[in-house]
């Protein structure tokens, strides 16, 4: 029983499967909580102007 | 609200206007909203306009689908490229919906489908409905409110003409204050004069009341006038029963709808099931050989392992299920073209409502019975968040394809040379799945998903002859967005679940090399012998011994393999509902997707490759007399086969499905969810079932 560490295939195959298993669990984890996915910036509140003047809100 | 369109602040370059029906107008790349009322023949025009030529994104941050299309108009010299974007259909600009958002923000300038750059509109083309000119008229006159460049595409006219309805376009363009275009996207009359209308669009020159009653008044008022031919009395609308008027009191009353709608839906899965079969066996021949072809053409090694048997095997795995997910889409589109899925939805309202669903909900549960991907997809058609959410949850209860080699397997095992039974049980996993996905959406709205039920208001629109187009059209751009999404996540796990029941490697075991000496001792005693007869024997016994070695070589391997130790190290979990190791890794890997789960048991108790084909008689017979490690109970007994049967129907194994819940739902709880109360509620019954039998005394 045994891993072939020094057969270069088996490393191209882990990097593949590695790959594969970052894409399934892209898809479920939220965004963020793997490597290189995007986490949502946060979201900030602007207030309301029309051509630059603040609205007035009655 | 935007005051028109602010040309310099987009970054194409755009001529000014000339005069409307001049030569001339808009030049560069023109982007064009396509907007109005659900069921006006919005996408028909769309498809008319752009042909195939578009493409399909969504809207940031939303799970709006949008689709966009470029129509060129003109000469080489003063060309107009239009991005025609086909918004969603609403009733009001001013709901309280993500359709009508979206509609808000691009009209405003505030939204671009991924890929288009934001900005003001150069131009709208509002869809109405000629048969139905007083509503639509009240949603013309909330975007002319808008005060953008506007053209207004009186579709369906030749269905208005064909009902009496003349149509002064004079004055209605008068009353709107805008170009009014009389067409038949299904005929594709009057789509020259849209194009040119689209490129010479002006601001509207009268503004509609703000108030919503004053505004209903005011279209009200304009639908008759402009009804009235000029010089003329008013045609004799309604005289003579129409088409809809004739059938609608058939099918949309429950004692004769409800039997029509069951007659048609069996006639839609007759065909899905009896004409998809033949691309389906000819897809899954073709990666089969695909596989073989790479087998002998690449050096032996772990990279062409992988290839043969993880990206070839996980591209046929999404593309064999292609021709059932596009006939499907194909066969949805024509009936939803003809009006008469609108009705089906009205009718299954009726049912669906003491459960907490929307009679919307009904062609994403019918969608879930080719696939649950486009299932889920496709319930963002339901308005209400708590409904659509409860929706996506229960989709994957209903029986999909990837479950029917399962039922085909098990019912062949449990009803040996009995078809009807074997039919019966095969429909009662269709009503089990069905029934359990309602009773689970029932739980759902009176718990997590509580509120109240809103109101279903749909229009029903008038019957027509489908347009082929139109259902082709909608067939490519679906069939894509799942080679697409579920594609590549099939794929994926396909590679992942290679790669675990590749390693570690083992030696082969004792019998397998005994069996190898002895298959070389019968080919050296052939070698020797000279009679032909016996040679051949002795050569095809050899062969047998050789297969039989390869056989068991590769069981040892799978039980070895990591995702045998997890079998293994998993199987007490399964043990009350009758599951051995073998049996356990055969669920555990289907939990990935259960398409896999008959070629892993192929392989798991040695009766054949990964390309194991449940039809063939030997591989049903090899699996139904395989052993357990007692070497004496078969590991499918009668008991367990139920407790399978009752399992698959309900359990969530499905990891690309899993991945669109997340995504539609927008949160990975919502998958979470779905992938506990499934599987909990699979393993409650399972676990019923299994034991009921036993204490019967049925084993």
């Amino acid at each position: 029983m045994s891993i072939p560490w020094t057969d270069w295939q088996f490393w191209v195959a882990t990097v593949v499967a590695l790959l594969a298993l970052w894409l399934v669990l892209r898809n479920l984890l939220p965004p963020g909580w793997l490597p290189f996915t995007k986490r949502r910036g946060k979201e900030t509140k602007a207030s309301l102007t029309v051509g630059g003047k603040p609205v007035d809100r009655k | 609200m935007s005051e028109g369109p602010s040309l310099e602040t987009v970054g194409d370059v755009i001529a000014p206007p000339s005069e409307p029906g001049g030569g001339g107008g808009l030049t560069g790349v023109l982007h064009v909203p396509l907007l109005g009322n659900p069921n006006t023949g919005k996408t028909t025009l769309f498809n008319a306009l752009c042909g195939l030529r578009h493409k399909t994104s969504n809207f940031p941050g939303t799970t709006q689908e949008a689709r966009i299309g470029v129509v060129r108009i003109g000469s080489e010299s003063s060309e107009a490229e239009v991005h025609l974007v086909d918004l969603p259909g609403i009733y009001s600009l001013e709901l309280d919906l993500l359709e009508a958002r979206v509609c808000r923000d691009v009209l405003a300038g505030r939204l671009s489908p991924k890929g288009e750059p934001i900005g003001d509109p150069e131009a709208v083309c509002i869809v109405a409905d000629a048969t139905n000119l007083a509503r639509n008229l009240v949603f013309v006159g909330e975007v002319l409110r808008r005060r953008l460049p506007t053209v207004v595409a009186l579709n369906m006219i030749d269905l208005a003409r064909g009902q009496g309805r003349e149509i002064n376009l004079r004055t209605l363009e008068e009353q709107l204050g805008c170009r009014v275009v009389a067409v038949s996207a299904r005929k594709g009359e009057g789509l020259e004069a849209l194009s040119a209308a689209i490129r010479t669009a002006t601001v509207p020159t009268h503004t509609p009341p703000g108030d919503q009653t004053e505004l209903e008044h005011w279209a009200d008022r304009l639908a008759v006038r402009s009804m009235q031919p000029a010089g003329g009395n008013a045609p004799g609308i309604g005289t003579t029963l129409s088409l809809t008027d004739r059938l609608d009191p058939l099918l949309v009353s429950p004692w004769t709808g409800i039997p029509i709608f069951a007659a048609v839906m069996v006639a839609v899965f007759y065909a899905i099931f009896s004409i998809a079969q033949f691309p389906m066996e000819w897809i899954d021949a073709f990666f089969g050989t695909a596989a073989d072809f790479v087998e002998r053409v690449l050096p032996e090694g772990i990279l062409r392992d992988l290839i043969a048997r993880g990206v070839v095997v996980g591209i046929g795995a999404t593309a064999v299920f292609v021709p059932q997910i596009c006939l499907l889409f194909f066969l949805i589109s024509l009936l939803e073209d003809t009006g008469y899925l609108a009705r089906a939805a009205l009718l299954m309202h009726r049912v669906l409502r003491p459960f907490g669903l929307p009679g919307h909900a009904f062609v994403p549960l019918l969608s879930s019975h080719a696939c649950a991907l486009p299932g889920i997809m496709s319930t963002r058609v339901i308005p209400d968040r708590r409904e659509r959410l409860a929706t996506i949850l229960v989709a994957p209860f209903m029986t999909c394809s990837a479950r029917l080699p399962v039922y085909v397997l098990v019912t062949s095992l449990l009803f040996k040379g009995q078809p009807l039974y074997a039919g019966l049980a095969f429909v009662g996993c269709y009503m089990l799945g069905a029934i359990a996905g309602l009773f689970s959406a029932f739980i759902a709205r009176q718990t997590i998903l509580k509120g109240p039920a809103r109101p279903m208001v749909l229009e029903l629109p008038t019957y027509k002859v489908p347009s082929l187009r139109t259902a082709l059209a909608t067939t490519i751009d679906r069939g894509w967005v799942f080679l697409k999404n579920a594609g590549t996540n099939i794929l994926a796990i396909c590679i992942v679940l290679w790669w675990l029941g590749s390693y570690p490697h083992v030696l082969p075991p004792e019998s397998a090399k005994l069996l190898r000496v002895q298959a070389t001792d019968l080919r050296a005693l052939a070698d020797t012998t000279t009679d032909t007869t016996k040679v051949e024997a002795q050569r095809a016994s050899a062969q047998k011994l050789e297969d039989e070695a390869n056989r068991l070589t590769a069981a040892d391997a799978k039980a070895r393999s990591f995702i045998g130790r997890m079998g293994k190290t998993v199987q007490p979990v399964f043990a009350p509902l009758g599951y051995d190791w073998q049996l356990t890794i055969g669920v555990l890997t289907s939990f990935a997707a259960r398409e896999v789960f008959v070629s892993t048991m192929a392989i798991v108790t040695s009766a054949g490759g990964d390309d194991a084909d449940v039809h063939d008689e030997g591989i049903v017979q090899s699996i139904a007399t395989a052993p357990r490690d007692d070497g004496k109970t078969p590991i499918f007994t009668t008991a367990t086969c139920w407790s399978v049967l009752v399992f698959f129907v309900l359990a969530m194994q499905c990891l690309p499905t899993l991945a669109v819940t997340a995504k539609e739902a927008g949160g990975a709880k919502w998958a979470l969810l779905q992938l506990v109360w499934m599987s909990g509620v699979a393993y409650a019954a399972a676990f019923i079932v299994f034991q009921s039998l036993r204490l019967a005394g049925i084993s």
